[in-house]
């Protein structure tokens, strides 16, 4: 016990360091670009576990990943705000409009509300593809502007020419948003939204405003899809209406069901893990949809609880061995 | 406290619960029985807001109440439990009481999730109050035990610990008895009337007529969605239509 308490922020420091450290060894730009895949796809994930948690599976979290990505391209673009600007208030409208259309949504319930999220992302898209004048329609939006420069005179210049500075800011990303997640993991709100999750008449019936939470959990979710929309936006300077697809969405429901929802570290672990094989496996990127369904199933048939779960059950035999 | 005036819901054509008048003075214990399908559950999900009546009127503590959400109702002290054993099944037995303890301390999002030094004392408090009650209702050496493990007499006492960590003036218990052998009937009996004792106001479903009797002053009987009688225990034993209703109801209504 007290090995563990003494080795694992150890070892946490030791990840981090690695983490920050690694551009000096990553040579090559692509790799890097893959990094900051996953730091995308980390935000997406446990953003998108904050709904699950309170007993809702959104398949459109990829739309919300669109409107932050829109609406900070064209408060950049056409208002001329600063791209940091533009980032928080591209999540803040996916947390409004969440907001909005969260109170006639969550009124639905298990496939249900899955099926009206499908419905709403397909909204969206056809939204960005119609509305031609403000969105580019089909065609996109074309060279969005980098993010605006910090400069710290003497000190340090982030100007965005190169992908460096990229995976630092997606890392800075990535841990603000984990750090806010792990706030809310340790509060009393994450054992509330599990209590409306499992019973929600019940909870209901002791006075919680089971509506709200749950309404909480997707706006919150939604306003760090639309921050990784806006980076994202940003980074590859274009966006489309097919740049966050259903399979996108879809892929987050894989990262999560994969990695696990149970535990904090399950979503982390599985869009690492998930982004990574198709990049190993460079032979196989058309066929990554069937390679996803192949890993989804034998998650779901062999590890019901993800690869965290797969974990806690070599923890517990760990154990009783230890006791014997 | 409570003032029912003319409730009446329909299901379809059918009327579940009609014209339903019902009065509660503070500190009472009033037994609502019937036979199965009598309305009493429907009466139950009136009251807390569940469902919306068709008709009628609910005041409680002087304010109409109809219209109102649930969580909106509970908050006003008005709390229910419900007839399934309903628990958050994940959580030991301790924790579902401490998510019961929602209404107070009350603790806002960003109270809880800030983690203020006063965030940190209401946690504290919260801890306290689900162990006093756990203590309360003898749940005592059981509070750490998932709630699967715990025996079918404890999962109902922890399901009205529950209600009561609501802090309810008026609590509404649907068949607290339903399933138990004898001596859960009686522990669980005793619990309900520490609670009743300790001030709280019961309406309290249930079909164990024995021991409905032996707890409540008053008892109001409904069938086929309609009241037939109120009195005392004493006075419902006698009535015919009460004896009508349990023995013969059925050729009556064919």
């Amino acid at each position: 016990m007290n090995r563990t308490k003494f080795f694992k922020p150890l070892g946490y420091a030791g990840l981090l360091i690695l983490v920050f450290l690694a551009p000096l060894f990553i040579r090559q730009s692509y790799s890097l670009h893959i990094f900051i895949l996953i730091g995308v796809n980390i935000i997406l994930a446990c953003s998108l576990r904050l709904i699950a948690i309170s007993g809702q599976m959104s398949l459109g979290h990829g739309a919300m990943m669109s409107i932050g990505g829109y609406t900070s391209a064209l408060l950049v673009m056409k208002l001329g705000f600063s791209s940091w600007a533009g980032l928080l208030l591209g999540g803040l409208v996916a947390y409004v409009v969440a907001l909005i259309i969260g109170y006639p949504f969550v009124r639905l319930k298990g496939i249900y509300f899955a099926m009206i999220t499908v419905f709403f992302a397909e909204v969206v898209r056809l939204v960005i593809t119609e509305w031609r004048s403000v969105t580019g329609g089909a065609m996109g939006i074309l060279s969005i502007p980098r993010p605006n420069p910090i400069v710290l005179p003497g000190l340090l210049r982030f100007d965005f020419t190169s992908r460096v500075h990229f995976y630092y800011f997606a890392l800075v990303l990535v841990l603000v948003t984990l750090g806010m997640l792990y706030a809310i993991e340790h509060s009393r709100v994450r054992v509330i939204l599990l209590s409306v999750n499992q019973a929600d008449s019940l909870a209901e019936s002791l006075g919680i405003n089971t509506t709200r939470f749950k309404v909480l959990a997707f706006s919150m979710g939604s306003f760090f899809a639309g921050i990784a929309g806006a980076f994202y936006a940003h980074y590859l300077t274009v966006l489309n209406p097919a740049s966050f697809g259903f399979l996108f969405s879809i892929y987050a429901v894989i990262y999560i069901t994969v990695g696990g929802t149970q535990r904090f570290s399950g979503p982390i672990l599985g869009a690492s893990i998930l982004t990574l094989i198709p990049e190993l496996m460079r032979g196989l990127k058309e066929y990554q949809p069937l390679v996803f369904a192949a890993v989804l199933i034998v998650t779901i048939f062999f590890m019901p609880n993800g690869l965290v779960g797969l974990l806690d059950l070599f923890k517990k035999n760990g154990k009783l061995r230890g006791h014997a | 406290m409570l003032e029912v005036r003319g409730l009446t819901r329909f299901f379809g054509g059918l009327a579940a619960v009609s014209d339903l008048d019902l009065n509660m003075i503070r500190g009472e214990m009033v037994g609502l029985i019937g036979p199965n399908g009598a309305g009493k559950t429907t009466v139950f999900n009136l009251l807390s807001g569940f469902l919306r009546p068709s008709r009628g009127k609910i005041i409680f503590e002087g304010k109409e109440i109809i219209g109102q959400r649930p969580h909106s109702i509970a908050e006003k002290g008005l709390i229910r439990t419900f007839q399934a054993t309903t628990l958050f099944t994940d959580f030991t037995a301790l924790q579902n009481l401490m998510v019961a303890c929602h209404l107070n301390p009350k603790m806002s999002f960003w109270e809880a999730v800030l983690h203020f030094s006063g965030s940190r004392r209401k946690e504290e408090r919260i801890l306290e109050k689900a162990l006093q009650i756990a203590r309360f209702v003898g749940l005592k050496d059981m509070e750490h035990l998932p709630v699967p493990k715990l025996p079918h007499g404890y999962k109902r006492i922890l399901n009205i610990a529950m209600a009561l960590a609501a802090e309810p003036k008026l609590l509404l218990l649907d068949e607290p008895l339903a399933g138990m052998n004898t001596a859960e009937i009686a522990e669980v009996s005793s619990v309900i009337n520490r609670i009743w004792q300790a001030g709280t106001t019961i309406l309290l479903i249930e079909h164990n007529m024995r021991a409905a009797m032996s707890l409540c002053q008053r008892m109001v009987v409904l069938n086929f969605g309609r009241k037939i009688a109120e009195g005392s225990p004493e006075e419902i034993r006698r009535n015919e239509e009460v004896i009508q209703a349990y023995l013969g109801g059925a050729e009556n209504a064919a």
